[in-house]
């Protein structure tokens, strides 16, 4: 008995390990941030890592992306309103290491009322209650804008990348984005820059990949994710069939592999290989 | 011309102010350990340092009547590549949200937790309002710390638990690390800053024990669990008037069973 009790023991200590809140910001809408989500979160998952994404957008957007019923599921604004159980708002996939929280039903929400000023202690027990479930990553899918309820996200969060869309006026709002992460760490909050993801990057458009050089030649290297998101046709039809653009196929597009690369450099960033290094050395080929 | 219209010093500005600042003091002088993510440090991710500059707002803000010597153990509770929340298994009071609170995370959550482990210290009657905690001895070389049946039963709890402490660790090996615990697993002393692999394995083997019967025979005794290359983590559940006590001992032998019975019965006099 002695020595069942010292292997549930190791087992339970290597199964500890804590989540890490990771949300997308960005000042302009409509730059690929739900896009990115679904993608990132589906090749982190099959990286292995257990994670749950979080729509926060009261659009929707990645619900509404996934399947046709999560519009009129509960989510993520109920359980701001009034906090329980978080596996009931938790939609499972095909995936079992993914998990999905839809945005729920927002107006509703707003009509019976709500404090926003609660908002980030609610943030801290839905991180906490994932934690416990045994998730390793919360990827938070943001509205446009850093005010409001996404403000209140990003500061919950370990880590944000921001997607940049790759034309002259969105390149433009990045000083500002940059002074507004600013005012957040000078007001306490925690929570460091992953990346600066350029994304619906326009290869044959001369003037889309000139912002693109230039904000790299700006900013230093470590602020800038290697990877870049194409502009292409197969997100359109990945949302048209509510899958990741790697399910699209049953080989995966090319471009799917970008989003395990983003999420393979986001391991580095976060430092969620160095905690996996730590807890499984290696893995073998044949055992 | 620049099609971003953005202005490269403005930029470079903008991106030293997200930058960590200089930390204000030495890792001593440190108030309180953050590091609650795997790498800890700056801002940036790729950009790490060890010392994190903890959030404005002053201790005192959140902890205002917290005796200093308690507070600087508490501060050893939090481990550097876990979050706070890994440390227990919350009860039900401990999921609801606490009212007023607008800061954000992650100072807010180690706030929560300390909170919490306070008030409970407190209604245990293990931590006093009115007294301030005698802060444990810093370990001196010279000094050789009264036996543990020496300790005044007149002390305050947390005053005679230091003392226990010093007591126990004397019949250690050197170098080794030693944490006690409250029946919920809340570190009350420890003399390792980052014990984040104790910690988890004390978790561990709480979680394990609420989950099984093998309780009635782990509790009779010490365990004692490998921790490769060269330490074991010795365990000893220690009943005492205040609850139990749990020893965790990290050392390169196994803590002898003589010791574990002196220290019981120490310890069933409190």
């Amino acid at each position: 008995m002695r020595m069942h009790f010292h292997h549930a023991i190791t087992n339970v200590a290597a199964s500890i390990g804590a989540v890490i809140a990771i949300s997308t910001a960005s000042q302009k809408g409509g730059v690929g941030k739900t896009t990115l989500c679904i993608n990132l979160a589906y090749s982190l998952a099959r990286r292995g890592w257990r994670v749950l994404l979080v729509d926060t957008d009261p659009q929707g957007g990645v619900g509404l992306s996934l399947a046709k019923s999560t519009k009129s599921r509960e989510g993520f604004y109920e359980y701001l309103v009034r906090g329980g159980d978080l596996a009931r708002l938790v939609v499972t996939t095909r995936l079992p290491e993914l998990e999905v929280m839809p945005a729920g039903q927002y107006d509703t929400c707003a009509r019976s009322g709500w404090a926003i000023h609660e908002a980030p202690q609610r943030l801290a027990d839905l991180l906490r209650a994932a934690e416990l479930r045994g998730l390793d990553v919360v990827l938070f899918d943001t509205a446009a804008g850093l005010n409001g309820m996404s403000e209140t996200v990003v500061k919950a969060c370990d880590f944000v990348i921001l997607p940049q869309q790759s034309e002259p006026l969105a390149i433009r709002s990045v000083p500002h984005m940059l002074e507004t992460l600013a005012r957040f760490r000078a007001e306490g909050a925690g929570v460091k820059v992953a990346g600066i993801l350029l994304t619906m990057v326009m290869r044959e458009h001369e003037m889309s990949l000139r912002v693109a050089r230039e904000l790299r030649e700006m900013l230093p290297a470590n602020l800038m994710f290697q990877q870049s998101i194409p502009r292409l046709p197969s997100f359109l039809d990945a949302s048209a069939l509510g899958v990741p653009v790697a399910l699209t196929r049953r080989n995966p597009p090319p471009e799917a592999l970008i989003f395990d690369q983003i999420a393979a450099d986001l391991e580095q960033r976060t430092g969620m290989a160095a905690q996996r290094e730590r807890n499984q050395p290696h893995a073998s080929l044949l055992d | 011309m620049r099609v971003s219209w953005i202005d490269p010093e403005q930029l470079r500005v903008l991106v030293e102010r997200l930058e960590p600042p200089s930390p204000p003091g030495t890792a001593e002088d440190a108030p309180l350990e953050l590091a609650t993510l795997p790498e800890g440090g700056g801002f940036f991710a790729e950009e790490m340092p060890d010392d994190v500059p903890s959030a404005p707002q002053a201790r005192e803000d959140y902890l205002p009547d917290l005796p200093a010597g308690v507070e600087a153990r508490l501060e050893t509770t939090m481990p550097p590549e876990e979050r706070d929340a890994k440390a227990d298994e919350p009860g039900e009071d401990e999921m609801q949200p606490v009212q007023g609170s607008d800061v954000s995370l992650p100072v807010e959550r180690i706030r929560d937790r300390l909170r919490t482990i306070r008030q409970r210290a407190l209604q245990a009657g293990i931590l006093n309002r009115a007294e301030p905690a005698a802060a444990p001895a810093p370990p001196s070389a010279d000094a050789t710390p009264p036996p543990a049946a020496a300790i005044p039963m007149e002390d305050d709890f947390p005053a005679r638990l230091a003392a226990f402490a010093e007591a126990v660790l004397h019949k250690l090996p050197t170098g080794s690390t030693l944490m006690i615990f409250d029946h919920e697993a809340e570190v009350l002393w420890s003399n390792e800053p980052k014990p984040g692999l104790i910690l988890s394995s004390v978790m561990a083997r709480h979680a394990t024990r609420h989950g099984s019967l093998d309780v009635l025979e782990v509790d009779a005794d010490a365990s004692f669990h490998p921790l490769p290359p060269e330490h074991v983590l010795s365990i000893a559940t220690l009943p005492c008037a205040s609850g139990t006590l749990e020893l965790a001992v990290k050392s390169t032998t196994a803590v002898d069973a003589g010791l574990v019975r002196d220290w019981r019965a120490q310890l069933s006099r409190w």
